[in-house]
């Protein structure tokens, strides 16, 4: 599927809604809205490169950074927006919050926050698509730290000896935390070459451009589709923010650095913009028009979700502690 | 449009945070992102950046200070603009609690336990509930259990035997009987009678008073007082008056016996004693010398509803100088009260009959009533004591000193 | 009736539930050619093949995680762990995922996974090869868990396990594979979350567990020559427990004695004791006594082994000291 200019204009719009939500969510936590928030802020890229070629039948699973992920994939701002604010009309009714939202509709199959254990998870996914013959594409989320993990071994290993469809999506953001990749992985060019390991196909790839992010998924996902096998495909982004909002994110880092990746050469949607602008394809007035329309629907999410009644005990617990059971020792005495 | 500069949260368990230091001064020029203070949490120290560009305005909280998530700490302004009015949004001051007396509001009383405690008896738990339920006394059980334990077997041929040996088992017992629940009403005055009766020497004057006159004066002022307070007049109410007046002219007795000494009160109130539902409250009329009749008349007849509906407040059953205990409307010729503490005496009033006594030598029939003060003997003497009931008695006989 | 080994059972049970359901299919070490190491699944990948009898690579939180995985899309895995002491390894997957992803995901996700595993000593296996640690997972919110006693409600429980649309950690015994019983040849399922009363019996109440069911058996039957008259209820379900099963009986007897071979601290028989005196207190004749593993490593040996494991001397001992 060649890339077209109304499939880079579509990401570049989707771009922009993963950051503006992300940076009002931000704002709102500060406001006093619970929990943390593992901010995406500049590697929407990734995400909206891969979206565009997903079919709807086909799996996404992510992490507790994955707002971005969730919104590519279509998530609806109002629903995201209640579920951080822990009210019964976000996503999981609000008993989760920002680490854990799912969205059957949109085959989010959800996010885990113990790094690295959604893998295994999606090729269990993979697995059941293959089982049942369909030609479901399951795509997982995961970060540069959960490549050190068991789970990561593991869910490659079974990926790899049963060709499962799955598309491993590396988002090397570059920070486990507070530690640099290349602290224990500096034997490596790049986190791709894990792929060897397993003998899969490893794909790195520049995370903030989206068109080249683009490019590789248009390629690579009818491929697995086909029954190709796993894939690892990297794409080398930056975390702007701390490892979550409460983490200054400097002391580990320099200000220098960050400032660099916000730089119109590095951030993947000033990187866009300045390609459509080039390229005439879009006008700084509607650039501007964008931000308007996105601050207003962010306006209406906050709304909702503040005006939202938060889940009742009884009803959080109801059919869903267990499927089909009563919740029991619902008393603390 | 000021912008509000908020004290930002930072990490979820985040609540408050501590100003360190402004880096902007009032008034200063500043950019959107220009670190404006530094924040102290208990986990990191943060710089926090100005929403907006424009000039800082006052700084609404100082260095040092400690500060709510989301209070506004100072505002972003343009040219010309102002802070806002701050809207007062202070809580309304606490509510006076009225301080509880201790026990008038605990809850309702468990059964009285006749039995002796079993928890220091081994036993089982059903070995217990059985004894618990047949009234037995555990330590009359033999125990056949490991280390002498009372098990269920036990119990029951205790239950068999005494059956069998004696009449009047405490089973039987239990059939004659019937336990009734203690109120609180009634626990209280269980132990500040007995307290006051076991602690207070108590003695005990009589008089008999002439109440002729008074029941003429009562019937000549029972319209008036009607017409004012809307209630008729009571002997009671005449009784309150004719007792403060005898305590304004004779305020040694208007005293009280405390662990640090003898403690004289500086206003003259008068208790009185009110039968209720199963029991007995004693609602005080504060300041009875400096009230009228009508007003005394109105203040008792508010407070015995409110003591009969269980509305008194906590300071309304305190702080009388002595207490009036009236049973002349139940017949009774004489009485010898037992003193409300910390009250130092209380006067009971009998009824009135109609008797032949002599006056000027001559046998003439008079209503008769027989006053008793009983007395605190640490606090107050006979002479002071009969002091204040010939004041009583005065008054009683000569209800037109009163004014 | 015909009567076959609990192994024989386990395999009937599996063996009816994919015939009967194509979205159920097998994945664990060495189930398929090998036909598992304790030959629970011999044979099945010659009827069902290679793909619904899956030899997994070595690695038991993939196995856990990958069996998660297909359920959220609408497979029903039966994942075997070889030994419940190996499940360690998958402990994330199964306590921080399957029983948790359901309400995390605020009631709409549905994961029908069961996880067959097997415990117990008895058997020299050593200390990371003779462990029961059904504690763990009857500690966590959101399982199901459950251990039969004989061939009969291994087959009639796996059945249900399989049709439940929870996760299920099964736990077998391996020192009961052998062991012979009753299985009709008629289709029938065993109800979980349901106690079943053993033996009748009127002095003392035994709550026992898997294997220790057997000897709590054979103890009453001893025990009835001495005139002491034996309950026995085996809860089969411990989570959710069936409690009123178990505190009926008490109410009768007014003694408990629960038996297990998990070691006693922090074990099953603690939740027992704890809810029967919160429940029961008063119809209680004597303390409540637990059998169960001394607080020690499972030796290797039949002497350290006995030593440690809790056998029909121990209860009849037990129940005595209740009788006391």
């Amino acid at each position: 599927m060649k890339l077209n200019n109304s499939t880079i204009k579509d990401i570049y719009l989707m771009m922009k809604s993963c950051r503006a939500f992300e940076e009002r969510a931000i704002a709102e936590l500060r406001k006093g809205m619970p929990g943390f928030i593992h901010s995406s802020v500049g590697a929407e890229a990734i995400p909206c490169g891969i979206s565009p070629f997903l079919n709807k039948e086909d799996y996404i699973l992510t992490t507790h950074r994955g707002h971005s992920d969730i919104i590519a994939r279509g998530a609806n701002f109002k629903k995201v927006m209640a579920e951080l604010y822990a009210k019964e009309t976000g996503y999981c009714r609000g008993v989760s919050g920002s680490m854990h939202i799912a969205a059957l509709d949109l085959n989010i199959l959800g996010a885990t926050g113990i790094v690295g254990s959604g893998i295994p998870l999606a090729s269990g996914v993979a697995l059941g698509s293959k089982l049942k013959k369909t030609d479901q594409v399951t795509v997982c989320y995961l970060g540069d730290g959960s490549t050190c993990t068991g789970a990561f071994h593991e869910g490659l290993t079974f990926a790899a000896a049963f060709d499962l469809p799955v598309l491993f999506v590396l988002v090397n953001n570059q920070y486990e935390e507070s530690t640099h990749w290349t602290y224990w992985g500096g034997r490596l060019k790049n986190l791709a070459e894990r792929a060897n390991g397993y003998g899969i196909e490893g794909i790195s790839v520049d995370g903030n451009d989206a068109i080249a992010v683009a490019e590789v998924a248009s390629k690579i996902i009818p491929k697995i589709r086909k029954g190709k096998g796993p894939v690892l495909l990297e794409g080398v982004t930056y975390r702007i923010y701390g490892h979550h909002m409460g983490d200054p994110g400097v002391g580990y880092r320099t200000k220098e650095e960050i400032e660099s990746w916000k730089a119109p050469d590095k951030d993947p949607i000033k990187r866009l913009l300045n390609y459509l602008l080039k390229n005439n394809l879009i006008t700084e007035e509607e650039d501007k028009e964008i931000d308007v329309k996105l601050n207003d629907e962010l306006d209406d999410s906050v709304q909702f979700a503040l005006e939202s009644k938060e889940v009742e005990p009884e009803a959080a617990f109801a059919n869903s502690v267990y499927c089909g059971r009563d919740a029991f020792n619902l008393s603390k005495i | 449009m000021p912008v509000e500069v908020i004290l930002p949260k930072i990490d979820e368990a985040m609540t408050e945070g501590k100003i360190l230091e402004w880096l902007v001064k009032e008034g200063e020029e500043v950019e959107a992102g220009t670190i404006l203070f530094t924040l102290e949490t208990e986990k990191v120290t943060w710089e926090v950046e100005s929403p907006a560009a424009g000039i800082l305005s006052k700084h609404l909280a100082e260095a040092g200070d400690v500060i709510k998530v989301g209070e506004i700490v100072a505002y972003i302004l343009h040219a010309g603009e102002e802070i806002p009015q701050a809207k007062e949004d202070k809580t309304s001051g606490d509510q006076e609690r009225a301080q509880e007396t201790t026990d008038d509001r605990k809850d309702a009383g468990t059964p009285v336990r006749v039995m002796l405690p079993s928890n220091k008896i081994k036993a089982s738990p059903i070995a217990k509930k059985i004894a618990r339920d047949h009234h037995i006394d555990l330590t009359s059980v033999t125990g056949t259990g490991p280390e002498g334990r009372i098990k269920k077997i036990d119990v029951m041929n205790y239950l068999e035997r005494d059956k069998k040996t004696s009449e009047t088992s405490q089973g039987e017992e239990k059939q004659r009987t019937e336990y009734i629940e203690l109120s609180s009403m009634r626990k209280t005055i269980a132990r500040r009678m007995t307290e006051s009766f076991q602690s207070v020497p108590h003695f005990f004057l009589t008089v008999e008073i002439d109440t002729g006159e008074l029941k003429y004066v009562k019937e000549k002022l029972a319209r008036s007082i009607e017409d004012i307070t809307s209630r008729r007049l009571t002997y009671t109410d005449l009784f309150i008056k004719i007792v403060s007046k005898s305590v304004e002219s004779n305020p040694d007795i208007n005293v009280q016996w405390t662990d640090n000494g003898i403690v004289r009160l500086n206003e003259i109130n008068i208790g009185i004693a009110v039968n209720v539902d199963n029991g007995l409250v004693v609602p005080v009329l504060k300041e009875t010398s400096k009230k009228s009749l009508a007003e005394i008349t109105l203040d008792r007849f508010n407070l015995v509803e409110r003591a009969r509906e269980g509305k008194l407040l906590p300071n309304e059953m305190k702080g009388g100088s002595l207490t009036i205990s009236n049973l002349g409307m139940y017949g009774i010729d004489h009485l010898c009260p037992i003193i409300n503490p910390p009250e130092s005496c209380i006067l009971g009033i009998g009824q009135t009959v109609e008797r032949p006594v002599s006056q000027n030598g001559e046998i003439v029939i008079r209503p008769i009533t027989k006053f008793t003060l009983s007395i605190d003997h640490r606090v107050l003497d006979g002479a002071i004591g009969s002091r204040f009931l010939q004041s009583i008695r005065m008054l009683t006989e000569n209800p037109l000193l009163l004014i | 009736m015909r009567e076959i080994t609990y192994r024989e059972a386990v395999r009937e049970a599996l063996r009816e539930e994919m015939k009967r359901d194509e979205s159920v299919f097998l994945l664990g070490e060495d189930i398929g050619v090998f036909g598992g190491s304790y030959k629970v699944t011999l044979n099945l990948i010659d009827e069902f093949g290679a793909e619904r009898v899956l030899d997994t690579p070595l690695a038991e939180e993939g196995i856990v995680g990958t069996a998660i995985g297909a359920s959220m899309v609408g497979m029903r895995p039966v994942a075997e762990i070889m030994y419940i002491d190996f499940s360690t390894l998958s402990y994330d997957m199964t306590i921080n995922l399957a029983a948790k992803l359901r309400f995390m995901s605020g009631g709409k996700l549905k994961l029908p996974l069961v996880i067959r595993t097997q415990e117990g000593g008895g058997v020299s296996a050593g200390p990371q090869h003779s462990q029961c640690l059904e504690a763990i997972y009857g500690h966590i919110p959101g399982l199901i868990v459950v251990l039969p006693s004989t061939p009969y409600d291994a087959k009639g429980l796996l059945k249900s396990a399989i049709r439940e649309d929870n996760p299920v950690v099964f736990i077998e015994h391996k020192g009961m594979y052998g062991m012979k019983g009753n299985v009709p040849e008629e289709e029938y399922t065993i109800p979980l979350a349901k106690g079943d009363i053993k033996r009748e019996g009127t002095d003392v109440t035994v709550v026992a567990l898997s294997r220790s069911v057997i000897f709590a058996l054979e103890a009453a039957e001893k025990l009835q020559l001495e005139n002491i008259s034996v309950e026995i209820i085996d809860p089969m379900t411990i989570k959710p427990l069936d409690e009123d099963i178990i505190i009926e009986s008490v109410k009768k007897t007014g003694r408990l004695v629960i038996v297990h071979e998990a070691c006693k601290m922090y074990g099953f028989g603690a939740e027992i004791a704890a809810t029967v005196a919160d429940k029961a207190l008063d119809y209680l004749d004597a303390p409540i006594k637990r059998v169960a593993a001394l607080d020690v490593p499972i030796p290797f040996g039949m002497r350290l082994e006995n030593f440690v494991l809790p056998n029909v001397e121990d209860i009849i001992k037990a129940v005595k000291q209740t009788m006391l």
